[in-house]
């Protein structure tokens, strides 16, 4: 049986680079894939205009239409949406030719009902109404090029197609339209109205007169998700002090590719973890201001949360911890791992004393997930740890069983264990060898062993009895229920 | 039957009566006259004639009925009472036009905030009516959480996964934590009372919102609710009633949900009390299924703090405490681990509902006590205890004798080493001479609980 956890692989970050089957799966958006490169097949008409008269189209037309397939690329397609909303982009070209309307229709705040569910396949010039939509900011922006200012990019990464920058003038008309667009939008709902009129406020006097920190989870939540059109791969970690920038910000295929990256830095660079975990926060509010939340969203939680582990941050840990607890709720999300990260949830409960919340998660469970190997294991080690009777005997065996991200975990908080139960070896035993001590509480090595009783300051009460290195836990009894009970009173930062 | 009640109600010429089909009520006038009937109730300040009414399933008398009606139709009553009359008129008329549980929960739950308003400045004759109020509130958020739930689980398997935009972001409270908290208006209502003269005081009825309220948080699963609960009883406590002094039903539903909570923080001897007392009030009146509920927690709490076992004619008429404790009352009495192991896997989701699984886990060490307790007397009552004797002899009350699982000497030193930490042995290990030394005097103390 205990061969059988063995033989359980979390997930590691190793395995992850190369076999990823989520990459695999999506072609389209996959990490390899440059991210400009319109999804094949281009529609024909556009195709057909470009070749035969190479002025007669107007930029914001070729951009609408690459904005769409961009779009259509990030909400993951199927090949029966894409044609659907290639035909509808023939349809609408055709319509605009047919009417002389191409370079009279405004194609920046053009949509269609492919990706606009409940807009009618119209021009935007016959409609006389300002339709809008979510990419149709992006295209505000792209359309009205100014001045394509090469991005002073630092990193190799320049190789990528720069997007064209923008003039803060033509930046701040873009946002003041698309305000203006989402009020209207959203005034139809009182409660929409509400959080629409706080958007444009922001940074309210209001707001900020209780609150210093611009409020990057209330931002998430009240309002629209922005679409990034930063291309650079890495970023710095800021806390957001107001609105995000869209320049700022990177949309889901670059993402990705960052998490390569840094999974590179990380693994054959050897990068040091403050800096990764700087990295994968900015990667993580990227990902928040846009509302991305999806399988992706959880392989940069998780693999967030296995680095900080690895790296003792139970802080970040546990911020990754609680995140990745409401996205495996979502729907459409399929949670690969929630059982293994659930496990890690319940060992950290443990450890933190809230046996309360184990039985909660415990009366949740499935019998098929009671069997799952991740939470078997942490529920065997739950009971060992029982507060009737510390089973070190089982627990430090269930410990020595464990790999990776669990053995990882436990580590975090294995001295406190082991002081634990020294307090009640001492109380039964008047002398031990310490070779009993070094495989009862599985230590790796004698000098890890040493160190622990160094540190308690216990190394006093060795004596040596027939070439024999012995404790006394007579004589060390006072000191070791000292720190017991003092162990008990764990500080952790980071939210459980 | 009905057309002819819309006839003779069509003879009487109706002001602002919006409603053209009528509903199988009664003729207008019984109608009206049955308001007036309310009303004096309300100015007789009879709780008990109200609560009746506003217990009933459903008052035909007010399904054809506006306020307006009423106000033009009657001498001027108190406008206090308005807002109740309204909401009690919105919600049987309500209950008429649809079965959707969570509409009528709205109006199950505007009509407690009517009753709670009106109580601010009445004596103790509201609560009676507002209690039954309270209580019909609890019963429909339950139904109308099952309904949702039951609906949520369909919805998940068919969910279209393409829409993944946050319109699901911010999932609406249950029907449930909404009571929860609602019923705290009403508490303080009992709890803010400051008429001196204890016989119209409102205090007498915060056990009852308390109960109900403990009752609901151990339905959430809401163990922090119910503590902070707890604690805000705690501090007011001398200027509460005595719990021996108010209702025995409302009495026995605090105790019983209080000990829960208690039992759940390990604050066994408290817990032990309050069940006690649960049972002692409930003896004579209450049924059969209610005490079964408060044996189920006084067995191992009253072993945890007595040692004592329950004799088996004592609980021969309660088949569902028998069906769950025979296995761990045999056990404790020898000793045998298997069968503890059995009866505690096999009730262990129930345990865990009921806050009791540390204090049954406990009782474990307990059997492991009395075991090796046996092999000691077994073995002579030497002081000295053969390690491997009382290995081999775990080894078969945990596995039996026909398997092939071993039991470690380190597990063994393990479990002794605990049971002398927590004072169930006296005496020490030598691990060198794989022997324990127990003490002359008193080897197996009896440990109580505390």
């Amino acid at each position: 049986m205990s061969h059988n956890y063995n033989q359980v692989n979390p997930t590691s970050l190793n395995s992850r680079q190369g076999s990823n089957s989520y990459y695999n799966n999506n072609p389209p958006v996959g990490a390899g894939a440059p991210p400009n490169q319109p999804p094949p097949p281009p529609p024909p008409p556009q195709h057909q205009h470009q070749q035969q008269q190479p002025q007669g189209l107007p930029q914001s037309l070729t951009s609408f239409v690459e904005q769409c397939h961009q779009l259509a690329s990030l909400r993951q397609f199927t090949p029966e949406q894409t044609t659907q909303m290639q035909t509808q982009l023939r349809e609408l070209i055709q319509l605009a030719d047919t009417q002389n309307k191409i370079w009279v229709n405004d194609w920046d705040s053009q949509s269609i009902p492919a990706l606009v569910p409940g807009v009618a396949l119209d021009l935007v010039c016959n409609t006389q109404v300002a339709t809008t939509a979510k990419h149709v900011r992006a295209n505000n922006n792209n359309g009205k090029i100014v001045k394509p200012k090469p991005k002073n990019n630092k990193s190799k990464d320049s190789s990528i197609v720069q997007m064209d920058t923008l003039t803060s003038k033509s930046a701040k008309r873009a946002r003041a339209a698309r305000f203006e667009q989402e009020s209207m939008l959203r005034s139809s709902s009182p409660v929409s109205a509400a959080s629409a009129s706080m958007n444009t406020a922001s940074p309210s006097p209001g707001h900020s007169s209780y609150h210093n920190d611009f409020d990057e989870e209330a931002y998430a939540r009240n309002n629209k998700p922005l679409i990034g059109l930063s291309q650079t791969y890495l970023k710095n970690y800021f806390r957001l002090t107001s609105a995000p920038d869209p320049m700022n910000v990177r949309p889901l295929p670059i993402l990705k590719q960052t998490l390569q990256i840094l999974l590179d830095k990380y693994t054959k660079q050897g990068e040091k973890y403050t800096y990764i975990c700087d990295q994968f926060k900015s990667m993580r509010q990227d990902l928040r201001v846009q509302h991305i939340e999806e399988e992706f969203t959880v392989i940069v939680y998780e693999t967030h949360a296995r680095i900080a582990l690895e790296n003792g941050d139970l802080g970040e840990f546990n911020q990754c911890q609680t995140m990745l607890t409401s996205l495996y709720s979502k729907p459409g999300i399929q949670g690969f791992n929630r059982l293994e990260f659930l496990s890690y949830k319940i060992l950290y409960q443990l450890f933190t004393g809230n046996i309360d919340s184990i039985f909660q998660i415990r009366l949740g469970l499935t019998q098929r997930e009671l069997t799952d190997d991740f939470i078997a294991m942490s529920l065997k080690l739950v009971k060992s740890m029982s507060q009737n009777l510390l089973n070190y005997h089982e627990f430090f065996r269930l410990y020595s069983l464990t790999l990776k991200t669990t053995k990882r975990l436990i580590d975090q908080f294995i001295n406190s264990i082991r002081i634990k139960s020294l307090a009640i070896i001492v109380q039964g035993y008047k002398q031990l060898p310490l070779e009993f001590l070094l495989t009862e509480l599985r230590f790796h090595s004698e000098p890890e062993c040493l160190a622990f009783f160094a540190e308690y300051k216990l190394e006093q009460f060795m004596e040596l009895k027939n070439d024999k290195v012995v404790f006394n836990t007579d004589k060390a009894r006072p000191t070791v229920l000292g720190f017991s009970n003092k162990a008990r009173k764990i500080d952790i930062k980071g939210q459980i | 039957m009905s057309q002819f009640a819309a006839h003779s109600r069509n003879k009487i010429p109706v002001a602002g009566s919006d409603s053209a089909s009528s509903g199988p009520g009664t003729s207008y006038e019984s109608n009206i006259s049955f308001v007036r009937q309310m009303l004096l109730l309300f100015r007789k300040e009879d709780g008990k004639g109200l609560s009746d009414i506003f217990q009933k399933s459903m008052v035909k008398e007010l399904l054809n009925l506006s306020v307006a009606q009423i106000t033009s139709e009657l001498p001027p009553f108190p406008k206090e009472i308005k807002p109740i009359l309204e909401a009690f008129i919105t919600l049987n008329q309500t209950k008429m036009r649809t079965g959707d549980q969570k509409a009528l929960f709205q109006c199950y739950y505007s009509l407690l905030q009517t009753w709670n308003k009106y109580a601010e400045g009445m004596e103790n004759w509201v609560m009676q009516p507002l209690a039954a109020v309270a209580d019909q509130l609890v019963k429909c958020a339950e139904r109308a959480d099952e309904i949702k739930s039951s609906q949520a689980s369909k919805r998940s398997l068919n969910f279209d996964s393409s829409n993944t935009n946050n319109n699901n972001g911010i999932e609406e409270e249950n029907c449930l934590t909404k009571t929860g908290r609602i019923l705290d208006v009403s508490k303080r209502l009992c709890l803010t009372d400051r008429n001196e003269d204890g016989s119209v005081s409102k205090k007498v009825y915060i056990y009852y919102f308390a109960g109900l309220q403990l009752k609901i948080y151990s339905k959430l699963q809401n163990t922090a609710l119910a503590k902070n609960l707890e604690k805000v009883l705690a501090s007011k406590s001398k200027e509460l009633p005595s719990i021996r002094e108010i209702p025995k039903a409302h009495a026995v539903r605090y105790l019983y949900f209080s000990a829960v909570v208690k039992v759940g923080e390990g604050d066994y001897s408290t817990a032990y009390e309050k069940f006690q007392l649960a049972y002692q009030l409930s003896h004579q009146s209450l049924g059969k299924k209610l005490k079964e509920k408060i044996l189920i927690y006084l067995i191992p709490l009253t072993f945890i703090m007595k040692r004592k076992i329950p004799k088996a004619q004592a609980l021969e008429k309660y088949e569902r405490v028998v069906t769950i404790y025979s296995g761990l009352i045999a056990s404790l009495r020898t000793g045998n681990l298997a069968q503890f192991d059995r009866f505690f896997s096999s009730f262990e989701n129930f345990f865990l509902k009921k806050n009791l699984y540390i204090a049954i886990e406990s009782l474990r060490v307990s059997v492991l006590v009395r075991l090796i307790k046996s092999t000691y007397i077994i073995n002579g009552s030497s002081p000295h205890l053969n390690l491997n004797l009382v290995t081999k002899a775990i080894e078969l009350s945990t596995y039996g004798s026909s398997s092939g699982n071993i039991t470690s000497l380190e597990l063994t030193e393990c479990y002794i080493a605990n049971l002398i930490y927590e004072g169930h042995i006296r005496g020490f290990i030598s691990h060198g001479n794989e022997i324990l030394v127990l003490s002359k005097v008193e080897p197996f103390p009896k440990v109580l609980g505390k």
